[in-house]
């Protein structure tokens, strides 16, 4: 048992006290996640503190939050690797509602504003679409995603423009336009084309840092940008790698 | 107001995630803006040619002086670092090697080092050296 510091962010709406930081003292255990670290404090010290979570195993992406200096899921951080005091903030460029929860509204609004469904080209087959192991390793990577919002909290850009998609809106456009059962690539790549899509993405790499599945958001927006430069002026197939 | 939240905001977002990218992308703006700056000065220097050759020869003068020497070191740098990057930029996308982040950071600084390491050979010990006028196109 070791007692570790915690900085922890608190906002009410309801008690009319600006945002602040609150210290709590925890006692932690060898194995214990962050996630039930926020759990002890809940239990022991504050009931009304107020945070996201769900499945406890990296799969719902609920709990994600900006903690000591990078976003992360806290149910796949183990505290003992954290520096004490372990601050810990509500994901960025979304509204804070209470404590760490932020209003994701926004977020799956982007999300949906690439219709994240697939639009089959042609009339549905008699059985179902067949796919080829070749063409499902297109997107092998892409359909990991849990919509956690680690990488559009960590993008500048999003901060600057809340129009702008965002890595996971631009990351599933991807998905769906590499998929072969899928028939809109066009209508897709119009869409991430825009004055708010791929070429408002400044390349930074924060989202591809900080993502806990390990994906590539910010090569699924260069992707993009080369098939959208590639449609527009298709002798440029010589100059960029699709 | 809206150019105060963004730059409010950019200080925050160094300070949130303290990555290597957000670093550059912060100095590509500040540089971007600075090459800005020097694109309006140096217009107004080589504008004043309309005017004639006294005119110009006199605009001229005003900006060799050690300052301004001293200037363009910082202007050499900034350059570099903007061209360098933006490269940088443009090879990842156009090569998607986005996976390989690091070793282009690598490459970024390498690159920058070695073009600023020449010119400032050039430059410096002409900086120093006593300035003889050149006489101008009088």
């Amino acid at each position: 048992m070791r007692t570790m510091t915690f900085k922890v962010f608190r906002y009410d709406p309801d008690d009319g006290r600006d945002p602040h930081f609150q210290t709590f003292a925890v006692e932690t255990v060898k194995g214990m996640t962050l996630l039930e670290a926020l759990y002890w404090i809940m239990e022991n010290k504050d009931p009304s503190f107020a945070f996201r979570s769900s499945c406890r195993e990296a799969n719902c992406g609920s709990c994600a939050m900006h903690i000591n200096g990078s976003y992360g899921l806290a149910c796949r951080t183990q505290v003992e690797n954290l520096k004490p005091p372990i601050t810990i903030r509500p994901l960025a460029h979304l509204q804070v509602l209470k404590d760490l929860v932020v209003d994701m509204k926004p977020f799956f609004d982007n999300f949906k504003a690439i219709k994240p469904y697939l639009i089959p080209g042609e009339d549905p087959p008699e059985k179902e679409y067949y796919q080829s192991v070749e063409d499902r390793k297109k997107i092998d990577h892409h359909v990991d995603c849990i919509m956690c919002g680690s990488c559009y909290g960590s993008c500048p850009v999003a901060y600057g423009d809340p129009k702008y998609l965002g890595p996971h809106a631009l990351l599933k456009a991807l998905r769906f336009v590499d998929d072969s059962r899928d028939g809109a690539a066009d209508e897709r790549l119009a869409m991430v084309a825009s004055e708010f899509g791929v070429f408002r993405c400044h390349t930074i790499f924060n989202c591809q840092l900080v993502c806990p599945k390990d994906l590539n958001p910010t090569g699924a927006i260069s992707k993009l940008k080369n098939k959208i430069v590639v449609k527009k002026f298709p002798f440029m197939k010589i100059f960029v790698k699709t | 107001m809206r150019i105060r939240y963004v730059f409010k905001g950019t200080k925050e977002e160094l300070k949130l995630n303290p990555n290597v990218g957000t670093f550059s992308w912060f100095l590509h703006r500040i540089t971007g803006l600075l090459l800005l700056f020097y694109l309006f000065t140096h217009m107004w220097v080589l504008g004043s040619a309309n005017k004639g050759a006294e005119a110009f020869n006199q605009r001229l003068s005003a900006v060799q002086t050690p300052l301004f020497h001293f200037l363009e070191i910082g202007l050499i740098l900034v350059i570099f670092y903007h061209m360098v990057n933006g490269l940088s930029i443009t090879l990842m996308d156009f090569a998607n090697i986005s996976s390989k982040h690091k070793s282009l950071v690598v490459a970024v600084v390498l690159v920058f080092a070695v073009l600023a390491i020449v010119s400032l050979s050039v430059m410096l010990p002409r900086i120093f050296a006593p300035h003889v006028p050149t006489g101008g196109l009088a």
